[in-house]
Formats: structure tokens, C-alpha cells, sequence
């Protein structure tokens, strides 16, 4: 990408809200790659917290991040996001590439990126108390002027289908923490992008809510969407998962099907905590169980 | 899959799910409707008021011209021949005291009640106001200073620009020191606030100290804020500021509203932040800085006006600011109306006025909030 055709878009994203609603993108053919990422490092106060990350996530794959506490999910999806820049006087570096629809994320403008990924933070805050549909309808945004009655029925969809509908009228700060994170869910689904990157989506969440919530986003990835998932929940990501990556120390310590990845000694070790590994007996998928003090005990009486 | 298909694949799906969507979207299309209609109101109703209110004020004063007169007055001013127009020392006391000042009046009420409304989407925060911050004092010690030396290289413009400057560098000031990983906390920012306003008022009393006593009742005309000393060459400088900063309006008004999400959000739904951001802030300074070099600092517009606005038409800045500017113009002339009339013949600073109303509502907003979420953290 030369510098004229940058400075072209620059100056075409400048004037944007004068000119007319912008084009769909093309989608990624099912199978492709949505989004990769090489070496991506991460370094704050000379610590690395992410050290040379590869990932890939293809257009039907829902890729689950999972890993303890500071593993570096947050950040990594921070950097696919195109967040992280470093202040290199502190010590502070971002190294590596993430590629979008194979083209590099700083060669593209925000509203070009709006149109192609949405994002879901981890902590949901609003300044000012807007209504439950205001913030939805906010998704629409990177498709400003495409026409309302689109604008309505793809809001209107988006809180269908994350059970928030009824909410419409209430003001954000009235709304519990679960109601709170399923509206910002439905202002990213909204967003009608290809890809989404979301961080925690099930965290503040019921049994029922996180099954709902995981349902709509498998459901967008049969439909040639690409999702990145951080959970926390070793059971969901094996449960919903086409892949998994575990992060560990800022390494991706392993990639792959759920099946594949999740072993006790791998768990085990990554999570500094004894867990066994069953498989459902009806589904087989992988259930991770963790073993209390009390269990590892009685487990190691007979051995004696 | 292509484009299009993708496109007709996701609606199909999502429909497919939810037969209740039919039903949804006019539903919500209905409180969309309401919402727009109750906004269509409030700006008709804010500018009836202000029309109104400025036809009423010109007439009120020692020299009293019926509002019928004003009116005819005007519209005759205007090229329509409608009633009876004043006499000739009416006409004058009417176009050449009254007309400016209450012009002048609404165009400073208009530059706070937008600035503050700017200044508290940018923040992310419902208590940044351009007095409390300290951006108004900043202005007003840019605008001494001019008085102070005397310098007069722009003729009018010299003060604006010189407050502006300052005001400029005062509000760069708050926003990089208040904020931190993207949110602006109430308390660092008021701690900010009152720092600011300490170190300009320092400046201030040290200018006032070294001054002639003409030069004092100027700067004493700074600090308490009034438009008594209007003409239309004042109304004719400030105008400019107030389009321009006005002019961001229809551009940022929707992306202020995604800025409330947080800045990593703004920028995800495709906002360019750091450019808003500098367009958003160097507007606020032009409108403040306009409004004090003209008006002095006439605290708790910015505040009082944009608060009583979300109350009625909730957040949304595509309301919000034209509102606020409407709003703002309203309640500063009413402020002025009143400075002039409670006391005649002696009038009472602006200034004062409407921090004497500004002061309770800001007592009233702090209880409201203590008891609705337990106070500001």
C-alpha cells in the first residue's frame, strides 16, 4: 500500500460523514483467513507480558483464548484490536503484525477496521445514562446514512437475540451486571462485522445467559463469521469452541481443538493447579474438572 | 460466500429466529418517533422562548418600549411594514443599548451552554464546566493581560485572541493532567479544577495589585462578568468565534455520543479519537474564550443548562448541543434581565447572578446524586 492511496483513504475517512453510507466490505470465503497475527510482543515497564505471539482465526472457526490470571489474554486481544502502542521512552514495545483480510491492521482507517471487526471490552462503562436501545443502535454508527429502516431492523435483531429486547427503554446505569453486558454485546452484534474480538463476553453471566450468548455467537460463525473469545470458562471453550488457544506466560503454550489441547497435565501444569480431564459420556467433549485440596488428598491416601 | 449473499444470510438468519422481529421494529421505530418528535419540541420551544424573551428584555429598562413596539421595530428593520414602529428616542435607546446588549447576551449564553455541553461529552464526565475546571479563569488572566499591558495590535480581536490562547492552553492543561487510561475521574478533575482557578486568581490579583484604577474597574468587570458594555462591533467580533465553534456541531454530535462508550470503543466503531478530541477541545476553547473575553467569567451556564436538557431529552449530543446552545442564550439573558431589573437603577454583575442560581443547582445536583448512586467516585 503506497503512501498517495493512504493519504486518498485518510482524506476520503475525513469527509465521510458529507459523502454517502459506505460499501459492505467483502467477506472472507468460509475457510479463509480473517485475521492473523505474527510475533506479536508485548512489553510494559520491560516486562514482556505477550512474547512473540502467532495466531490465525478463519472465517467459521470460533477461537477460544484461554489461560490464568495475567496470562495475557486481555492485551493479546487488545493488539488484534489495534490498541496496544508502546511508549518506547518506558521501556514500552509492541512488536509484530496483525493482518486483517491479509492486509496489515495500521494500514487501515478506523471506520474501514469498524466495518470488518467489532469489539467487545471486558468492562462495560458509559459516561452518560443512555437508554438500552440508544447504546445498540451506536453498533450502527460505521454504516451511518445506510438507511434507517436497515439500521432499526439490525438493532432491533441484535437485542432479540441476546434477550435484552425488553430493556429497550431502560437507562444503562438502572441495568444489572448481566443485563449490562448482554446490551453490549448486542451493540457489538449490531455491528454486522465479519469479525469479532470479545473479551469476557460470559464473565458477569448466569448458566442460562452464558449458553444463550455463546449459542448467538456460534450460530454467526455457521454463518461464515470469525470469532476470538477470551473465556475463563474451561468448559464453555470446550463446549463451543472450534479451537483453543492457552496462553501461558504470555506464549501460546497450545493450539488446538478442544479435544486435542485440553489434557490434565497441560491444564495442570498452565494452571498451577491439579485438574482432571473426563469426557462427557453422551457428548465427549472434554470436561475440565479441578481437584480441591480435600480431593488430592483423599486421591493420594491409597497410593501411600 | 460474496457480499451480497453474506449480507442476505445474516438477515435471514437473525429473521428466521425471531418472528418477533416483525413485530419489534415498528415498535421500535414508534419510540424513535417519540423521541425525535420530543426533541422537534424542545428546540421549537427553546427557540420560541428566546425570540420571546429577547423581544421582552429589549423593551424593559428605564426608557420602557412596549414589546409590540420591539417587534415592529424589528420587522420593520427587516423590510416587513408591519404595526407601529417607536418613536425616534425609543428607536435609538432600542438599537443602539438595548439590542446589542441582549444580542450580545444570547450569543455568550449560547458559546457556554455549547461549550459546556462539548466539555462534558469530551471528559465523559457530567460535571466539567468551563468556570469550574478553571478554562474561564484561564481565559479571563489572558484577557487581563491584554488589559494590563494595554496592548491593543488586533484592536477588538486582541483580547479574544489572547483569551483564547490562554484558554486554549488551560483546558490542554486540565485534559492531559485529569485524565488517566482514557476516563477522566470527577474527583481528579474538580482537584484539577480548583488548582487551576488558584493559580489564575494568583495572576489576577498579582496584575490588579500593579494597576491604575481605571485599569482595576475593568479587570473588576473580568472577574464578576456583564455584557453592559455591549455594541454591535463587540456583537460583530464574537460572532465569528461562535459559528465556528458552533460549526463542529452537526459533524460531532453523533461521535460524542460514541466517545461516552469509552475511547477504546469510540475508536473501534470507526471514530478517528485524537482528532476529534482536538477538534472538540479547540472549539470549547474558542466558544469560552469568545464568551469571557466579551462577558468575563459568568460561571455555571455551561453546568446548569446541558443538565437540565438531558433531563428532559436525555443524553444524545445531536439534541444536546443545539439545545444547549438555545438554552444557554436563553438563561444567560434571563440572567441579564434580571441583573438589570432586580435593583434598577443600580445594576447587580452578571457574574453574580447567575452563580447566586448556578451555586444551589449545583447543591441540588449533588444531592440528587448522593442519593440516586451514593455519590461521585
Amino acid at each position: 500500500m503506497n503512501a498517495l492511496a493512504r493519504l486518498r483513504r485518510r482524506v476520503a475517512s475525513a469527509v465521510a460523514p458529507l459523502s454517502r453510507a459506505p460499501a459492505r466490505p467483502e467477506c472472507s470465503p468460509p475457510g479463509s483467513v480473517v485475521m492473523s497475527a505474527e510475533g506479536i510482543t508485548v512489553r510494559r515497564g520491560g516486562r514482556p507480558i505477550l512474547d512473540g505471539v502467532d495466531l490465525t482465526v478463519r472465517s467459521g472457526e470460533l477461537l477460544a483464548l484461554v489461560g490464568p490470571n495475567g496470562a495475557g489474554k486481555s492485551t493479546l486481544l487488545a493488539a488484534l484490536s489495534g490498541d496496544t502502542a508502546g511508549a518506547s521512552g518506558r521501556g514500552e514495545a509492541d512488536e509484530g503484525t496483525v493482518y486483517l483480510s491479509g492486509r496489515a491492521l495500521t494500514e487501515w482507517t478506523p471506520p474501514e477496521l469498524a466495518l470488518r471487526r467489532a469489539v467487545l471490552p471486558q468492562e462495560a462503562t458509559v459516561s452518560f445514562p443512555f437508554p438500552a436501545a440508544e447504546l445498540v443502535a451506536m453498533g450502527r454508527a460505521p454504516w451511518a446514512g445506510a438507511g434507517a429502516p436497515d439500521d432499526g431492523a439490525a438493532t432491533a435483531a441484535a437485542m432479540e437475540s441476546t434477550g435484552v429486547a425488553h430493556l429497550a427503554d431502560r437507562r444503562f446505569p438502572t441495568l444489572s451486571g448481566g443485563e449490562r453486558a448482554r446490551v453490549m454485546l448486542a451493540r457489538v452484534l449490531a455491528q454486522d462485522t465479519q469479525l469479532l474480538l470479545l473479551d469476557e463476553p460470559t464473565a458477569a453471566l448466569d448458566l442460562r445467559h452464558q449458553a444463550l450468548v455463546l449459542d448467538v455467537v456460534s450460530r454467526l460463525t455457521e454463518r461464515g463469521g470469525a470469532v476470538i473469545v477470551v473465556l475463563h470458562d474451561l468448559g464453555l471453550a470446550a463446549a463451543y469452541a472450534h479451537r483453543v488457544a492457552i496462553l501461558s506466560g504470555g506464549r501460546v503454550a497450545a493450539q488446538g481443538t478442544p479435544a486435542d489441547v485440553f489434557t490434565a497435565s497441560l491444564l495442570s501444569s498452565v494452571y498451577q493447579h491439579e485438574v482432571e480431564v473426563l469426557p462427557h459420556p453422551r457428548t465427549g467433549v472434554p470436561l475440565v474438572v479441578p481437584l480441591s485440596a480435600g480431593v488430592r488428598c483423599a486421591r493420594k491416601l491409597p497410593q501411600k | 460466500m460474496t457480499a451480497p449473499s453474506g449480507a442476505a444470510d445474516d438477515r435471514g438468519g437473525s429473521g428466521a429466529e425471531a418472528g418477533g422481529r416483525g413485530v419489534r421494529v415498528p415498535a421500535t421505530g414508534r419510540r424513535g418517533a417519540l423521541r425525535r418528535l420530543r426533541a422537534a419540541l424542545l428546540l421549537t420551544g427553546l427557540a420560541c422562548g428566546l425570540v420571546m424573551v429577547s423581544v421582552v428584555a429589549a423593551g424593559v429598562g428605564a426608557y420602557p418600549i412596549p414589546a409590540g413596539q420591539v417587534a415592529a421595530s424589528i420587522l420593520h428593520a427587516l423590510g416587513l411594514e408591519v404595526g407601529t414602529p417607536p418613536d425616534q428616542i425609543a428607536h435609538t435607546v432600542l438599537w443602539d443599548v438595548r439590542l446589542p446588549r441582549v444580542v450580545l447576551a444570547v450569543m455568550v449564553g449560547a458559546a457556554l451552554g455549547s461549550a459546556g455541553a462539548m466539555m462534558q461529552g469530551v471528559f465523559g464526565n457530567p460535571l466539567a464546566e468551563p468556570g469550574v475546571i478553571g478554562v474561564s479563569s484561564g481565559a479571563a488572566v489572558g484577557a487581563i493581560v491584554v488589559i494590563f499591558t494595554g496592548l491593543t495590535v488586533l484592536g477588538h480581536w486582541t483580547i479574544i485572541a489572547s483569551s483564547f490562547v490562554f484558554g486554549l492552553a488551560t483546558t490542554l492543561f486540565v485534559y492531559v493532567f485529569a485524565r488517566s487510561r482514557g476516563r477522566t475521574e470527577v474527583v481528579t478533575l474538580l482537584l484539577t479544577g480548583i488548582a487551576v482557578n488558584a493559580v489564575a486568581g494568583a495572576a489576577i490579583g498579582l496584575m490588579t495589585n500593579f494597576s491604575q484604577d481605571a485599569e482595576i474597574q475593568t479587570i473588576t468587570f473580568w472577574q464578576l462578568g456583564s455584557v453592559s458594555t455591549a455594541t454591535w462591533s463587540k456583537v460583530a467580533a464574537i460572532t465569528p468565534c461562535l459559528l465556528l465553534g458552533l460549526a463542529v456541531i452537526p459533524f460531532y454530535a453523533r461521535r460524542l455520543d460514541l466517545l461516552a462508550l469509552g475511547e477504546g470503543p469510540a475508536r473501534h466503531l470507526g471514530v478517528d479519537v485524537e482528532r476529534m478530541r482536538l477538534v472538540i477541545i479547540g472549539a470549547m476553547a474558542l466558544l469560552t474564550s469568545a464568551a469571557v473575553a466579551f462577558a468575563g467569567i459568568v460561571a455555571f451556564i455551561g453546568l446548569v443548562v446541558p443538565h437540565i436538557i438531558r433531563m428532559v431529552s436525555g443524553p444524545g449530543h445531536r439534541v444536546l448541543l443545539p439545545a444547549g446552545a438555545l438554552g444557554g442564550g436563553l438563561l444567560l439573558l434571563a440572567a441579564d434581565l434580571l441583573a438589570r431589573t432586580v435593583a434598577a437603577p443600580v445594576e447587580i454583575p452578571l457574574g453574580v447572578v447567575t452563580a447566586a442560581l448556578g451555586g444551589p443547582f449545583f447543591f441540588y445536583l449533588l444531592h440528587r446524586t448522593r442519593v440516586r448512586q451514593g455519590g461521585w467516585s
